[in-house]
């Protein structure tokens, strides 16, 4: 990795300073590390709001499967544990690659940055692809549907709606996370692409977005299984 | 510095612990502002003892702060030119005092509540126990012997009539509750008692009911003045006390109308009563007995006789119609299309209105009783069932009620 | 903490000098935030799209007291139409019963029917009583909505935070801005959308589900038409928006405050803002699943609150209350942060306990997260009951230390007897008892009685509008001069504040001996028993209209003639006061650089001092005041 020259020009950058190194800190800041500990100190708190977001789903999670063990048995039964733990992989490379994103950001790595990223993107989407056409279309073509939409004439519990409803809630707000996730490190990349951005003096973009894109991640580690996994 | 502060808290302290020393007339005065009369259980005594107590709590530390607050006012209120004068703006002490005292308070306050709600919940051995069942927007009880209808009264010139239920007096009672669509909530003020009511699920509640005291200024005396109750079987004059059920969790058009009385009886008038089937179906007019269910059943809170639309459509002038329904089809207003609207409401909906009926099903509505609500909607459109398919419903023998044993044939009432 | 700030010494403002206690906004070559420089639509551009703090909380505080009108207006028109027992619109008429040819029609026994109808006061229609009493209902159960939904999520939340701490708490901080400004503008429009959505529900007919949105109820209300799920989205697209200015403050506090400003030398209105903060962060994501799982609910009929199938409504109200009881503390900690302000101000006195008052701030937002149950003492099971109502007590007693803290800075103050000060002993009178009647609904044995009976309706006026709303009213005030640089007319602010003092206690105490009485809340009509106590509480909501009337005139009256505001009307010490009146576009000449504590009136100099108005007291020894 080291090979790669952080500092080959620009094509616009005709005055020599270019991309992230023309940044200025926004002015109400005494100094860009200031700046740089704010935004960190809030996107934690995003997290934040966002763990608990999920927090109400896990919590539904639990006590359904209190109240209705066998339909939540039965449920996980028929949810196939392989698309779930590719997608786990894709998400766990997709995280490493965005950590080495940020990294590369830090050292300068221009083109190692970019590819990163683009790595990152491509499993985000392979992960949404698998869960489409090779989860929630089939189910959904099946009739394995949440609450009151479910139609799938080979249930043996009477609970099972609800299974359903808890299992699409939970990934398919996962799964607009990871859309959400997706655009960031779109913007990413467009912005580092284009004039690039990112680099040691001024990442903080990238390194939100990859926080992000970790929560995503590590909500995923726990939803897999739960969902999956146990019966 | 801080003496005078501590040293006023004591006076202003000690100044009212000596007024509500003197106090049980205030008392009484409060107790009458807060509870008008007194609560109708031992339990609910209690507990008002427990507000009552509370009360004067409240009274003795906002009287306290509010004096001091108005005394520091008007003593260091502002005059030109003089400056504040110098003063401590901590003490350790005085913040650890003002934190344990409440503390100690409050920890009393709870346990009082406590104790008082753990002898609530838990039911006497000996209760008789009854369903009770929600739905919108009224109540329906159902008696260990099956029987469910119930005698209606107005309250408080509304439309809609509310039932009557019987429970004996100086007993406990507890209900079995469950709601057919929303939550509601069972409460009798005069009980101070409360529980909600959820679909898909029973819950719970216990009550203690008064023994009659003829010097009870509400106690009255049936049979009373009032003509529009259709009667009791009973001839006999016996002492009672009406109690009313307020739903008190918010749900829908007729939240507020959805009262219901319960009516404290002596036992025997009690135990006879709920033997009675409570309609005398052999003697009584088919059509007058489906009146009685109209408001019995609840179904006047939408459905008026007199042409007007509701909630739900009228019953006047229907019978025999065609309905245009909201698919844009229409169907003949028949013994089917009634049926099926109570059955299943959702199936078929008139044009111009919205899905609202309750569901009933033939334990809450049954065959018979579906019948003599069928005969009184043709008397409202002017027609009259055949004579003979009368005579078989009403022959059709009382679904869930048991006649009663010897004696105390029921008279019919005209409504 | 015991020298003066240097730029303030001879009570010169700034290096630009303009005569002390300056009474006039502008400093020549500085505009404040105010001075238009474009024209008008322009202007509005320039508002439109603005960053600063102080014109977003202006926006704000326009859309919150408009938000605060139509609320009013719907509580007025709730009052209206408890007026009388069945309804107020119409009377009760007996007629005779006609055939299709226009005869009376005749019963069994010979005589004329008769039938009950309802006609209008007003135009003499007659309806049938079904008719009415349905249609009539319908409508009362959509205006309390509305009323409390617009009062709970559009007014009280944003009120004080986004309208008044948005300007203040930089301006307090020392700061140039909030955190992140950009942010700040987007709650702003969300805070805008959200609402639009509410009132676009409310123009398609409104929603009659309560402001708790329980469940099976509001999955199944009005099943056929979108605005209860517009309305849910409201709810949770006003959140977002309150979840993000909240995560702005609390950034801000962390990273913005002026050099010189230790954690202890910030006001105690900024400790609030900062445990508010916390809570809005930490709430508001669950009220954010539980609406979003609603609204699918709504759309996709998921189920999860659907007893139907399964789903359990009491979840639901877990989920809502794990918000909605932590966010009364979001609506009460800003109005005490103001409270402590303004007391410390106006009675010329270092707050009395800094210390427990700040903690207790901090205090009351931990425990607000393990009580919410005490709302369900009638649904839940008896143990988490008996837990629950436990906990419900702790939240009283960091509560009790701030209120004898309050009273205790009274001693030996120097108290002015005006605006804000009158609201803030409002404040001390209508909280305490908002608080005390707490009591007995926390207490088990009490609350199976209170519970959705008029004593939890009055309990929560008590301290939502009691509490919060007089806080905001009076803060409102306090800053008026500052945040327009005018003076508002004290005569007819004191006379507005008595208005809504009286007529408040008029209203609400009423509703106390209703709901003992057993009042049920959320009905539309009553029986007869009720009529008199509920025509009193009427009366008073006339009273409390023409209170704010009276403020709002005068507030208008102020912008349009009101007298030139100085600098630092009241002689107090936090940094705001040290900024010009109104404003400056960067708040401060000078980055301010703190050397005094903002309660330091007796060892410290305010700002822009003038000896003629703010004697200074008699110093203890050592002191270094010069
Ligand atoms: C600003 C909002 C606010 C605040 C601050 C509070 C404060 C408190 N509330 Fe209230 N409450 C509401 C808003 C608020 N509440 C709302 C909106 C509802 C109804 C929602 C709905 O159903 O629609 C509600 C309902 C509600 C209930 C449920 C009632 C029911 O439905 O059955 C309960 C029960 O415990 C309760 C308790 C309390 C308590 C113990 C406090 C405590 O924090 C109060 C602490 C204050 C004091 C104690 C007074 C000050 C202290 C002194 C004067 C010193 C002396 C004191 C002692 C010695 C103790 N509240
Ligand atoms: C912040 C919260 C808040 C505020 C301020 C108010 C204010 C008022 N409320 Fe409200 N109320 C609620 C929150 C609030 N309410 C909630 C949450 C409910 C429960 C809803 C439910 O059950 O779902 C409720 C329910 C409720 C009920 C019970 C309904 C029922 O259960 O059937 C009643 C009945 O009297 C009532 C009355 C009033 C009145 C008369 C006012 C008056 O104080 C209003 C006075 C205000 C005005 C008249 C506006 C004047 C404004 C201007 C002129 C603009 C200019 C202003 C300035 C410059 C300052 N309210
Ligand atoms: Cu039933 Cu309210
Ligand atoms: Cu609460």
């Amino acid at each position: 990795m080291a090979t790669i020259q952080s500092n080959v020009p620009a094509p616009h950058a005709a005055s020599g300073r270019q991309g992230w190194e023309r940044y200025v800190h926004a002015p109400h800041f005494r100094t860009a590390d200031d700046e740089f500990d704010a935004c960190k100190l809030g996107f934690w708190l995003f997290l934040t709001t966002e763990v608990l977001l999920f927090a109400g789903l896990f919590v539904a999670y639990a006590i359904f499967r209190m109240l209705y063990p066998d339909a939540f048995a039965a449920g996980s039964h028929l949810l196939d544990w392989r698309f779930g733990f590719i997608n786990t992989i894709v998400l766990l490379v997709s995280s490493f690659t965005i950590a080495m994103a940020i990294r590369n950001c830090q050292k300068g790595q221009y083109t190692w940055s970019i590819i990163n990223l683009i790595i990152t993107i491509v499993c985000a989407v392979g992960f949404l692809f698998i869960k489409f056409t090779f989860e929630y279309g089939p189910k959904w073509a099946q009739g394995k549907r949440p609450g009151g939409l479910f139609d799938y004439p080979f249930s043996t519990t009477a609970n099972e709606p609800l299974w359903w409803s808890v299992y699409y809630c939970a990934t398919g707000i996962h799964a607009l996370h990871v859309v959400i996730g997706m655009g960031l490190l779109t913007w990413c990349l467009v912005r580092q692409i284009r004039s690039r951005q990112y680099g040691p003096g001024h990442y903080t973009m990238v390194e939100m977005s990859g926080l992000y894109w970790h929560l995503v991640d590590l909500i995923w580690i726990f939803l897999f299984p739960l969902l999956y996994l146990i019966h | 510095m801080v003496a005078p502060l501590l040293n006023s808290l004591a006076d202003a302290s000690a100044g009212l612990t000596g007024l509500l020393g003197r106090a049980p007339a205030l008392q009484g005065f409060f107790h009458w502002a807060f509870f008008d009369t007194d609560a109708a259980s031992h339990d609910a005594r209690t507990a008002d003892g427990t507000y009552m107590f509370l009360w004067w709590l409240s009274v003795f530390w906002f009287v306290l702060l509010m004096g001091l607050m108005g005394w520091f006012c008007f003593r260091w209120r502002r005059k030109p030119g003089v400056a504040a004068p110098v003063s401590p703006s901590h003490h350790t002490a005085l913040e650890i005092t003002w934190t344990i005292i409440p503390t100690l308070l409050l920890v009393v306050i709870f346990f009082k509540g406590f104790w008082d709600y753990a002898e609530r919940v838990v039911a006497r051995g000996d209760s008789v126990r009854m369903n009770l069942r929600a739905y919108k927007w009224n109540w329906e009880m159902t008696y260990a012997s099956g029987r469910s209808i119930t005698e209606t009264m107005s309250v408080g010139g509304r439309m809609n009539e509310a039932n009557i239920f019987y429970v004996p007096e100086g007993s406990g009672i507890q209900l079995k509750m469950t709601s057919s669509d929303v939550i509601h909530s069972f409460w009798v003020p005069d009980w101070r008692i409360k529980c909600d009511i959820f679909p898909n699920r029973y819950t719970s509640v216990w009550f203690e009911t008064e023994t009659l005291d003829p010097a009870d200024p509400e106690v009255q005396i049936h049979p009373d003045k009032n003509p529009d109750s259709p009667g009791l079987a009973h001839e006999e004059e016996f002492r009672y006390k009406d109690h009313i059920v307020f739903c008190a969790e918010y749900c829908g058009d007729f939240h507020s109308e959805m009262i219901a009385v319960i009516r404290v009886v002596p036992r025997e008038v009690y135990a006879s009563w709920v033997t009675d089937p409570g309609i005398d179906w052999p003697g009584m007019n088919l059509a007058d007995i489906g009146e009685i269910l109209w408001k019995a059943k609840g179904c006047s809170s939408c459905h008026t006789t007199n042409g007007s639309a509701g909630t739900g459509p009228t019953w006047r002038n229907a019978w025999g119609t065609q309905v245009p329904l909201t698919d844009g089809t229409s169907v003949l207003y028949d013994e089917n299309y009634v049926r099926n609207s109570i059955y299943t409401p959702a199936a078929q909906i008139h044009q111009g209105f919205a899905n609202q009926m309750t569901v009933f099903t033939p334990s809450s509505v049954n065959e018979r009783e579906l019948g003599a609500i069928m005969a009184f909607m043709m008397r409202l459109a002017g027609q009259e069932m055949d004579p003979l398919a009368a005579q078989s419903i009403i022959d059709g023998g009382p679904a869930s009620t048991t006649p009663p044993e010897g004696g105390a044939e029921p008279t019919p009432d005209a409504p | 903490m015991s020298t003066i700030t240097d730029t303030n010494v001879g009570g010169h403002a700034h290096d630009h000098g303009s005569g002390h206690g300056g009474g006039h906004g502008g400093h020549g070559h500085h505009g404040s935030y105010l001075t238009p420089i474009g024209g008008f639509w322009s202007e509005i551009w320039r508002w439109a799209t603005t960053i600063d703090h102080k014109k977003i909380g202006i926006m704000y505080l326009v859309a919150v007291l408009f938000m605060f009108f139509l609320g009013g207006m719907a509580a007025m028109a709730v009052r209206l139409e408890l007026w009388e027992p069945t309804r107020t619109a119409q009377v009760a008429v007996t007629q005779p019963v006609l055939d299709e040819s226009g005869q009376p029609r005749l019963g069994e026994d010979g005589q004329p029917l008769t039938e009950t109808v309802m006609q209008t006061r007003t135009t003499g229609q007659l309806w049938a009583v079904s008719d009415v009493q349905g249609e009539n209902n319908n409508v009362y159960n959509r205006i309390f909505t509305l009323h409390g939904a617009i009062m709970v999520f559009m007014v009280i939340i944003p009120s004080v935070p986004a309208a008044l701490a948005n300007f203040f708490l930089p301006l307090m901080l020392g700061a140039k801005d909030v955190a992140f400004p950009r942010l700040n503008l987007l709650s702003f429009y969300i805070y805008a959308i959200g609402s639009m959505f509410a009132v676009t529900s409310i123009l398609f007919g409104g929603v009659d589900t309560g402001w708790t949105f329980y469940t099976p109820y509001s999955t199944t209300t009005d099943a056929d038409h979108w605005r209860v799920a517009i309305m849910v989205m409201a709810a949770f697209t006003l959140g977002f928006s309150s979840i993000l200015t909240g995560l702005n403050f609390i950034v801000t506090v962390h990273k913005l405050r002026a050099p010189g400003m230790g954690w202890f030398d910030m006001p105690l209105f900024i400790w609030a803002i900062y445990a508010t903060s916390i809570i809005q962060v930490l709430a508001t994501p669950v009220i954010g699943i539980t609406l979003l799982l609603l609204f699918f609910e709504r759309i996709f009929h998921v189920g999860i609150f659907d007893p139907r199938i399964g789903g359990d409504p009491v979840l639901f109200q877990h989920f809502f209350w794990f918000y909605s009881h932590p966010v009364v503390y979001v609506m009460i900690l800003p109005g005490m942060g103001i409270i402590s302000d303004m007391i410390a101000v106006h009675a010329r006195k270092k707050i009395f306990g800094y210390r427990a008052i700040a903690f207790s701030s901090l205090g009351i937002a931990g425990v607000s997260f393990i009580v919410w149950g005490h709302h369900m003492f009638t649904s839940q099971g008896e143990l988490a009951s008996i837990v629950f109502s436990a906990l419900t007590f702790l939240v009283a007693i960091p509560t009790a230390i701030k209120v004898f803290n309050w009273i205790a800075t009274l001693y030996k103050g120097s108290i002015a007897f005006n605006t804000p000060m009158l609201y803030t002993l409002s404040f001390l009178f209508l909280f305490s008892i908002g608080g005390l009647t707490g009591l007995p609904l926390a207490t088990l044995s009490t609350d199976l009685h209170l519970h959705d009976s008029y004593f939890v309706v009055a309990h929560f006026h008590y301290v939502m509008m009691g509490g919060t709303i007089i806080a905001f009213v009076g803060g409102l005030h306090h800053w008026w001069p500052k945040m327009f640089g005018k003076m508002y007319n004290e005569f007819w602010g004191i006379v507005g504040c008595i208005l809504v003092f009286i007529g408040f206690n008029v209203t609400f105490f009423t509703q106390f001996f209703l709901g003992t009485r057993g009042m049920p809340r959320r009905y539309a009509s009553y029986l007869d028993e009720y009529t008199l106590l509920h025509q009193v509480s009427t009366i008073g909501s006339w009273l409390l209209l023409a209170g704010f009337l009276v403020h709002l005139f005068n507030f208008i009256h102020s912008l349009v003639a009101g007298r030139p505001a100085p600098a630092n009307p009241w002689g107090a010490m936090s940094l705001e006061w040290e900024a010009d009146s109104p404003p400056d576009e960067h708040n401060f000449h000078h980055e301010p650089i703190v050397k005094h504590g903002p309660y330091d009136f007796d060892t410290a100099i305010p700002p822009h001092w003038d000896a003629k108005d703010w004697p200074l007291p008699d110093r203890p020894a050592g002191a270094s005041a010069h």
